[in-house]
């Protein structure tokens, strides 16, 4: 039943991306905004979670904590910066949020030192359980499933069900109208980007127990929730989902699968070798397969 | 990789290379578990090794399968980053902080009271590389203007060394001892114990190819 662990590999991978690029995706599609610094996010996310965890001895305290710290920094950024970028070009954008990403960084380093953080999942996540007879998995990577199922629910709900959601459909697509009927669009965005930032912070807290928290860890899955979004199509949180699951099993798939399916046909040295290339590469021929057939992505940006 | 398999005498039943940089290895555990070799040797530095030790505990797959690697994976930061996940794991290195010699044991103890916790191999290293540079120094009489005399002095090594017996080979590569250590827990501290000797003055396999 290796095929199935590997399938549940991969679903947790795309919770995770889907956590991360439901915000990005948010931000990119609502208030036309590239945020790079949505890694330096999920960075402050899990160094707040590790150190309340740490202190409180309660994972879940720690987890609370780590998503508000996030939603906190996401609002400061919000007003001191992204403000004044809304209506700069792309590039402009690009290069004040890569200089939150150095300033972020640096700032880590100042206030928790260069080391790496420890972090444990709560002792009844600890151990694996079995999905099948002799198939164990790790609990905490059911537990993250979980959350990211919950997330979605969630975020559907509000979308749909709520007078922000409403707004943020409506914002969406016609931006100007919605701010001359009168919503105000600087606090609409201020709560679009603290959410995106909250989920951020919630997937770097989650991510904590699993990957090592350190400087920099934003950024390896920064790129990752960009093919996402893209694949998903930009605005929308239900492409985020679906490309997230499907860049998550593609990318543990072909990295479970490819070593041995090229043993083969291929000498074993030079199979492992090429698998390795091959499936790194996997993402983004998915990618590319994607915007050939829908170029603007999987789906629109009409919320959800 | 090839540094283990010149030494290693059993038959290495797969060979598994990773993106670098990676942070997830859950696909790699998963076949690692179906797998079911008697032993895993890695090598994944810094982060990805932090990592990798975790996931492999949450994986259940500490206990079945004894995991080793070299020091790169298991020095003191990356220990206290990992826990007790990594706690029986076995890895090789030229220094410890609980190697029994004088200079170590004053180097170790003024360390661990200075910054609260053991010195890691690096910090060993920038120990060593302070006393080196003392001793060429000590030899020239101070004159550091005299390159070639400094670096003869330097290439000589007249120093204890934290690591024991260290002098410069042919190549000026160091020809050390290696020893194996085991991931301990101390109290509350995760860190690394000798548990035995691997090489004695063990000079690097491209000694000999270097005309140097």
């Amino acid at each position: 039943m290796l095929f199935l662990e590997q399938l549940f590999n991969g679903i947790q991978l795309g919770m995770m991306l889907f956590l991360m690029a439901a915000g990005l995706t948010l931000v990119f599609g609502i208030m036309h905004l590239i945020n790079l610094a949505h890694g330096s996010l999920y960075m402050v996310g899990a160094y707040v979670t590790a150190t309340v965890a740490m202190a409180s001895g309660s994972f879940f305290a720690g987890l609370l904590a780590g998503c508000i710290a996030a939603g906190l920094t996401g609002v400061l950024i919000e007003i001191l910066a992204m403000r004044h970028l809304y209506h700069r070009d792309h590039l402009d954008q690009v290069l004040a949020t890569f200089g939150i990403i150095l300033t972020a960084n640096e700032a880590t380093k100042i206030v928790f030192g260069p080391q790496a953080l420890f972090l444990n999942p709560p002792n009844w996540l600890m151990g694996t359980v079995n999905l099948l007879p002799e198939t164990p998995y790790p609990s905490y990577r059911l537990f993250v499933i979980a959350a990211g199922v919950a997330v979605a629910l969630l975020l559907r709900h509000i979308i749909t069900h709520t007078r922000i959601g409403m707004l943020i459909r409506a914002g969406a697509t016609h931006r100007e109208m919605v701010g001359a009927l009168g919503v105000n669009i600087k606090l609409l965005f201020t709560a679009v980007f603290a959410l995106g930032a909250m989920l951020a912070g919630l997937a770097g807290g989650l991510a904590g127990p699993m990957l090592a928290i350190e400087v920099g860890m934003g950024e390896q899955i920064l790129i990752l929730t960009f093919v996402v979004i893209i694949i998903g199509g930009i605005g929308s949180v239900k492409g985020a989902l679906v490309a997230g699951l499907l860049v998550g099993v593609v990318d543990t798939l072909s990295r479970a699968f490819l070593p041995a399916l090229l043993k083969t046909s291929l000498p074993a040295a030079t199979a492992d070798a090429v698998a390795g290339s091959v499936s790194s590469m996997a993402i983004y021929v998915l990618m590319a397969l994607v915007l050939i057939v829908r170029p603007e992505g999987l789906y629109k940006a009409y919320g959800t | 990789m090839a540094g283990f398999k010149r030494f290693y005498k059993g038959q290495v039943s797969a060979e598994v290379y990773t993106k670098l940089g990676q942070v997830d290895y859950a696909a790699e555990l998963a076949n690692l578990r179906a797998a079911a070799p008697d032993a895993v040797f890695f090598f994944l530095p810094g982060g990805m090794g932090i990592n990798f030790t975790k996931q492999y505990a949450q994986a259940g797959l500490k206990d079945a399968i004894p995991l080793f690697g070299p020091a790169f994976s298991f020095d003191e930061g990356i220990l206290s980053a990992v826990g007790e996940a990594a706690v029986g794991t076995k890895n090789t290195s030229q220094y410890s902080h609980d190697l029994d010699n004088p200079v170590n044991a004053k180097f170790a103890k003024a360390f661990t009271d200075t910054y609260g916790r053991k010195p890691s191999l690096y910090a060993s290293q920038g120990y060593d590389a302070a006393l080196l540079i003392d001793s060429a120094l000590s030899q020239v009489g101070g004159d550091f203007k005299n390159t070639d005399a400094v670096r003869a002095a330097l290439k000589k090594a007249n120093f204890a060394s934290v690591r024991g017996d260290f002098k410069f080979g042919n190549n000026q590569h160091p020809i050390q001892s290696i020893y194996v250590r085991e991931v301990v827990q101390e109290n509350d501290v995760v860190t690394n114990r000798v548990i035995g000797t691997v090489f004695t003055e063990h000079q690097d396999a491209y000694a000999t190819e270097c005309a140097m």
